[in-house]
């Protein structure tokens, strides 16, 4: 009930697209200051998202030695199309937006078939061994969810951006995006209460 | 807390746990390093455009110049050679074997 109540104030707080001016201006500064030529400058820029787009990347791409490379690739078109950001948006979404197309263009090229709106959740269950740690048990289920679910989930719980903010950086309509992550969490919640059975939780 | 929440709790737990994949420390210089060779790759790549550039303008302004002044190919001043060619043959041999000369004896007694 805490947790609903957390998610319910949560939406209301981020029903908008509401963009802090604080931020605005240091991400302002900072990109006239890498515009200007100044490398420091990117240095810091990378530093303060390489986080965001770790999280992204590695979330949809599985291959590990495919990850860090795609990461590079983020911050060298972050670099090349800085001139073209009108600040219409905090610069971390707009990050957040190359990442999830270079993660998602990678996956088209490796072949691996992406629906645009899935429905459906289909977990392969048989994949998963058995864990003791229902944590890794999640996780694992987690990494079987289809990539948008998986990346709403990241955006949403790791990353604090609200539904107009993930709408953008996905390209969904902001009631997918609920509708996602009430289906994606359900689903696990569902998943957490049929693994530990009537077991007490501590 | 009921069990209902405490499964939300144990959702939301997995949820926001950290990634067990993590950029190396030095990424930010990676990527300014790859910045940096991309640059120099695509000055590289200009320079090439340029030199191609400048090789075919040369070719069009050699060919214009050639029609321009109705120029007529010929062997000139080689023409006194015709009547010479055993000393054209001698010539040749003479400047190879000095060459050869040069290379398998007096560079090989420097090296030593």
């Amino acid at each position: 009930m805490l947790q609903g109540i957390n998610l319910f104030f949560r939406a209301a707080t981020f029903s908008g697209p509401h963009v802090s001016n604080d931020l605005m201006t240091d991400d302002k500064a900072l990109v006239s200051r890498v515009l200007d030529g100044d490398m420091t400058a990117f240095r810091g820029l990378i530093k303060k998202h390489e986080r965001l787009v770790s999280h992204m990347v590695g979330r949809l791409v599985k291959q590990e030695e495919d990850r860090e490379e795609l990461c590079q690739d983020v911050f060298m078109k972050v670099y090349e199309k800085l001139g073209e950001f009108a600040f219409q948006s905090q610069l971390s979404t707009w990050i957040a937006t190359i990442a999830y197309r270079h993660a998602i263009n990678h996956l088209r090229k490796k072949k691996i078939v992406i629906t645009d709106f899935p429905e459906e959740i289909a977990i392969p269950e048989e994949n998963i061994a058995e864990d003791q740690d229902i944590e890794n048990y999640l996780q694992k289920l987690i990494e079987l969810l289809p990539p948008q679910y998986k990346i709403v989930l990241t955006l949403y719980h790791m990353e604090q951006k609200n539904y107009a903010e993930i709408g953008e950086i996905t390209g969904m309509p902001e009631g997918t995006v609920k509708n996602y992550l009430f289906r994606a969490r359900q689903l696990l919640k569902d998943k957490a209460k049929k693994y530990l059975g009537n077991e007490e939780l501590t | 807390m009921n069990k209902d929440e405490k499964f939300e709790e144990v959702v939301s737990n997995a949820l926001e746990r950290e990634r067990e994949f993590e950029l190396p420390h030095d990424f930010a210089d990676r990527v300014l390093l790859k910045i940096q060779q991309h640059a120099v790759e695509k000055e590289a790549k200009r320079d090439k455009w340029w030199l191609i550039a400048g090789i075919i303008s040369m070719l069009g302004a050699c060919v214009f110049a050639i029609t321009r002044v109705e120029f007529k190919p010929g062997v000139g001043v080689y023409t006194f050679f015709q009547g010479y060619w055993g000393l054209v043959i001698f010539g040749i041999l003479f400047v190879s074997a000095l060459h050869i000369i040069d290379k398998t004896i007096l560079r090989k007694q420097e090296s030593g």
